[in-house]
């Protein structure tokens, strides 16, 4: 990796932004509605500081092994076997994560705004974009990142202000009323709208200064969490706790209720429909990007970039496997709930204790006050 | 020399690339397009579809011929649409109405909106869609209206935002007519519900009276009737248990709006010292106060604050208006009466409806959870058995400009 350029702490916030918000956040306030009803920003909350916790572990356990990515680390921690077939594991998980990012983009665009274009060349078109950015290097996507998510990010908090007076904040009431049970279950399905911060476990070595890993994606998921809970705060605000749960995409419908007065358009979904392509593209090309990254190291090829294009394929392929839109959401949470937590949650937990019980941490340790001394 | 060759053939790609893939599927020049301004949707009504409206009446019906009894003829589905053409000023080819109506029949609103692609020459459009009429006979019909509300609110390219009104009689008649003022019927309706001047009608946009309907069980709509050459929307229509309930007065519509803290710059008549005096209404502010007493029974207590004008008196030097005790006569007045109008609502609605169209519901389930856990489950009985307490307090601000 000495010849990929290295990464700054912000590109890595830039990528961690854009990776994370992606298709879960038109689906967030309903699920998070169904369940914990008016508290359901709390879980949203709740879930991201998890999110925050696990990813400092993740960066405690990339400065352990310095230069390494978890495909090399993690042989080295559960004997190679294991670390393999985990590899295999995290590969799968991100191809799957492209093709349902592919297909949940391909839906919502088909409903909203190009019901006559086929599903295929509007997932095509996607993944082949995707592609292009996934056979570049690190420091690429850190540069699109940064340019892209000022893009999406600002315009669509600004497009909510005339929106102001259809919302009754009253809605959000009455406050921690739900059963603590309730929440818990509930718990489980909102965590997994912050996978993609588990992308760490690559790039934290291609860093320019892997120390600031854990600072970085504190500051990230924290603007994250802020843009989930002004998403559905939002959105219970303006539909109200029953309604919000007959909407398939609320963070859209919202947009749709909004009418800038006097404006020559006047119904901005178009727009934000628009600003949303680019989160989408931004969450599919890192998650591209990762899978041939993973696949690259897996296979220990020195130059791998052009797995993208085969990948790409399979992709599409996958990507058209689910019959309609009710499945694709059904096998988007059993794919959250098998592999999502045990990738983004439990496995790099998992990791960091046996690495710690097998004292490889002082190891670790040391080589980052040498690194600290080297830079200071 | 070989870079620029390598230049030009990258950037030859590049435009080829471009122009071959950036074809749209969905591309629609703004010319083929048909923008539906109103929708009206009506129960089919065998042998009672004769009877049209005066002008464009030869235009409508399917195919000149009456539509027979069939199952598969339940609705009659009317658009109407601006003449593109005219309102651009293209002059002599295109006709020289400002709109067409189109009215069909079909087994939902879907086919019936494909009926129209045999007929029309555009696009259908519904994404300016302004208001949507309901008829009388679809309101009645409980099947009907869930099914044409859940297609209406399914339907992406209708807005949330837009018009509901229900027609009493045939909402297609409403589309039909050539009103006095403004051509376009869609935004003719549209223009009235902006207005705000008036309390005498409940404007509810589609997204608000879908809500209505899942959170309290009902919503009120408001009532369009169709003249001649005008419509007078006014009063309401009460819909529950999924279909009609009762036809409201324009005074009982406005005091529920009172009751749900809005309500437009309405005038409230008062008899002061026997003469009629019409004050004007300019801010109303609603609270809530809810409560168990001793007994364990449920209180609600809802306070009106008004603020207002008086408009007009009499003409007479001896009785002036600059008088504080007259003034505070008024005020008294006003508050008899709307607390008056404001009980009478409430009452019909806990016995004869039963139906908290107000959210009262909810507002206790937000401020009083306590209270809400014992009611949640009978809401409806625990609504009708509330004792409600409703007050008035009216400040009047100005008079106008003479004493």
């Amino acid at each position: 990796m000495n010849d990929q350029e290295k990464i700054t702490s912000n590109q890595l916030m830039a990528i961690m932004l854009s990776t994370i918000i992606g298709i879960g956040i038109l689906t967030l306030p309903r699920t998070v509605t169904e369940a914990a009803g008016p508290d359901g920003w709390m879980l949203v909350l709740a879930g991201g500081v998890v999110a925050i916790i696990l990813s400092v572990v993740i960066s405690r356990l990339g400065l352990m092994f310095p230069g390494k990515t978890v495909v090399e680390y993690s042989g080295d921690i559960i004997t190679k076997p294991l670390g393999f077939i985990f590899s295999l594991g995290f590969f799968t998980y991100y191809v799957l994560f492209c093709a349902f990012e592919a297909r949940v983009f391909a839906e919502v665009t088909k409903q909203f705004l190009l019901d006559r274009t086929p599903s295929e060349a509007i997932i095509i078109t996607m993944l082949l974009g995707a592609a292009y950015l996934a056979r570049q290097d690190i420091a690429t996507v850190g540069r699109v990142g940064e340019m892209l998510v000022p893009v999406f990010i600002l315009p669509s908090i600004l497009f909510l202000l005339p929106g102001i007076p259809e919302m009754d904040l009253t809605n959000l009431l009455p406050f921690m009323r739900t059963s603590p049970g309730k929440l818990l279950t509930g718990f489980g399905t909102i965590v997994t709208s912050y996978l993609g911060f588990e992308a760490l476990l690559l790039f934290q070595p291609f860093m320019a200064r892997p120390r600031d890993a854990a600072k970085a994606m504190t500051v990230a998921l924290s603007a994250i969490i802020l843009i989930y809970v002004l998403a559905v705060v939002t959105a219970v605000a303006m539909f109200g706790v029953v309604e919000i749960q007959q909407l398939i995409w609320p963070t859209f419908s919202v947009y749709r209720v909004i009418e800038i007065p006097g404006a020559f358009i006047e119904n901005i979904h178009g727009v934000v429909m628009a600003l949303w392509v680019v989160a989408v593209y931004t969450t599919l090309a890192v998650f591209f990007f990762a899978a041939v990254t993973i696949l690259g190291r897996i296979l220990a090829l020195k130059e791998y970039s052009f797995t993208a294009l085969p990948l790409a394929l399979l992709i599409y392929f996958l990507a058209l496997v689910p019959n309609n839109v009710s499945q694709v959401y059904n096998y988007l949470d059993a794919f959250s709930l098998y592999l999502g937590i045990p990738f983004g949650f439990v496995l790099p937990a998992v990791l960091y204790i046996i690495a710690r019980v097998r004292g490889m941490g002082k190891e670790g340790g040391n080589g980052r006050e040498k690194q600290a001394k080297k830079s200071g | 020399m070989k870079s620029k060759l390598k230049r030009a053939v990258s950037l030859v790609l590049a435009a080829g690339v471009m122009l071959s893939t950036a074809g749209c599927w969905d591309r629609i020049e703004i010319n083929e397009r048909i923008f539906v301004l109103g929708l009206a949707i009506d129960k089919f009504e065998p042998g009672k579809d004769v009877q049209a409206g005066e002008d464009g009446a030869e235009q409508q019906e399917e195919g000149s011929k009456q539509p027979e009894e069939s199952p598969r003829n339940r609705l009659v589905v009317s658009i109407v649409f601006p003449n593109v053409g005219l309102l651009k000023g293209e002059g002599a080819i295109v006709s020289e109405d400002a709109k067409f109506a189109v009215s069909t029949v079909g087994p939902n609103i879907f086919e019936a909106v494909r009926q129209f692609n045999t007929r029309l020459n555009g696009n259908i459009f519904f994404g300016h869609v302004k208001a949507i009429l309901l008829g009388e006979a679809l309101v009645k019909d409980e099947e009907l209206l869930m099914e044409v509300l859940d297609g209406l609110e399914r339907e992406q390219e209708i807005s949330r935002n837009v018009d509901v009104a229900v027609v009493k009689g045939k909402a297609k008649d409403a589309l039909f007519i050539k009103p006095l003022v403004e051509p376009i019927v869609g935004t003719y309706i549209e223009k009235i519900f902006r207005q705000r001047k008036t309390g005498r009608f409940y404007p509810k946009n589609f997204g608000k009276v879908v809500t209505s309907i899942r959170e309290t069980g009902g919503a009120v709509l408001p009532r369009l009737v169709v003249g001649e050459k005008e419509y007078n929307i006014a009063g309401g229509c009460l819909v529950k248990d999924r279909k009609f309930r009762a036809w409201l007065g324009e005074l009982e519509v406005r005091a529920i709006q009172w009751l749900e803290n809005m309500a437009g710059e309405d005038v409230i008549s008062v008899n002061v010292n026997g003469v009629s005096v019409p004050f004007e209404l300019t801010e109303l502010k609603r609270r809530k106060e809810i409560w168990r007493d001793d007994a364990g029974d449920v209180n609600l207590h809802i306070i009106l604050e008004c603020e207002g004008n008086i408009e007009g008196y009499i003409l007479a030097v001896d009785q002036d208006l600059m008088n504080e005790a007259f003034i505070q006569q008024v005020e008294r007045a006003v508050e008899r009466e709307m607390v008056a109008q404001c009980t009478g609502v409430m009452d019909k609605f806990q016995n004869e409806f039963q139906l908290d169209v107000w959210g009262i519901g909810n507002h206790i389930r937000k401020f009083r959870p306590e209270i809400w856990e014992d009611v949640k489950d009978n809401w409806q009985e625990a609504f009708t058995e509330l004792s409600v307490d409703i007050s008035a307090c009216v400040k009047v601000r100005r008079v106008g400009v003479i004493k």
